[in-house]
């Protein structure tokens, strides 16, 4: 059951949600909210040919922080904006800071915004779910796949969130059965 | 609800992030957290899933690096939290 307007706002009201700062009466349409892009940035270093090597996430031990920081450069965007180019992917993090709480029976998808999609501009890569639980900043796969350089502004509207109620609550909200157990 | 002890490894990829290390019984995962997360280099994960022996089946509030939501971790690893938040 996805939450509308209403529902997104008591909710905040009643603590089962939080976005913060929160989000003016504009973020709002009648099933989701939109969260707005914040000006730090990791953009990815061109690779000299013959020198890039394959990622192996499934690799024990691996350690994407350090790989991707060592792929990337922090970027801060500039009040006139900067120009994404076509094709290139950079990291970006939405704003807003978002609990929820595991008794908020709340998850939640972030989706892309259609004005934003239509010019050819995605901002995450098949992992939009939010997990019930989930607190901090959203980090965004932006990729431009359109033909020409998108400008993005600190504080535009990025993204969307869609608020989905959980039938009942998950295992890991609903009890203390496996802390003093022996076995499965 | 229960705490997870972790080890926290420094600044994130944005100033929102750290990073820390999970104990688990396949080995250490690294972890991407909100800093408000973090008390006292513990994260609290709810109650255990799971639980074999010695380790319990825990759900973190992220993915790792290796995209693992649920891991095992020793009993000893786990803290207890505030009992008023315990879900009725």
């Amino acid at each position: 059951m996805i939450l509308t307007d209403r529902e997104i706002k008591a909710s905040l009201a009643n603590g089962l949600l939080v976005i913060d700062p929160p989000p003016g009466d504009t973020a709002y349409d009648s099933t989701t909210v939109d969260l707005t892009l914040d000006q730090n940035l990791r953009l990815f270093r061109p690779m000299a040919p013959g020198l890039a090597a394959a990622i192996d996430p499934g690799m024990p031990g691996y350690k994407a922080t350090n790989l991707i920081m060592g792929l990337t450069d922090p970027f801060v965007i500039p009040s006139s904006g900067w120009d994404l180019e076509p094709n290139k992917l950079v990291l970006g993090w939405t704003k807003e800071r978002i609990e929820l709480p595991l008794h908020g029976r709340v998850a939640a998808r972030v989706e892309g915004k259609s004005g934003l999609a239509r010019v050819g501009l995605t901002i995450h890569c098949t992992a939009p779910t939010i997990h019930a639980g989930f607190e901090g900043t959203i980090q965004l796969e932006i990729v431009n796949h359109g033909p020409l350089p998108i400008k993005l502004r600190p504080g535009v509207g990025i993204c969307q969130l869609v608020f989905e109620q959980t039938l009942g609550m998950s295992s890991k909200a609903y009890g203390g059965q496996f802390f003093g157990q022996g076995t499965t | 609800m229960m705490r997870l002890k972790v080890e926290n490894l420094g600044e994130g990829l944005h100033p929102s992030e750290i990073i820390v290390s999970v104990p688990t019984r396949t080995g250490p995962e690294e972890l991407t957290l909100d800093p408000r997360s973090l008390r006292d280099n513990t994260l609290t994960i709810g109650w255990p899933v799971g639980a074999d022996g010695g380790y319990r089946l825990v759900e973190l509030p992220r993915p790792t690096s290796r995209g693992q939501k649920r891991v095992w971790v020793k009993q000893d690893d786990l803290v207890a939290d505030d009992v008023d938040r315990i879900a009725v």
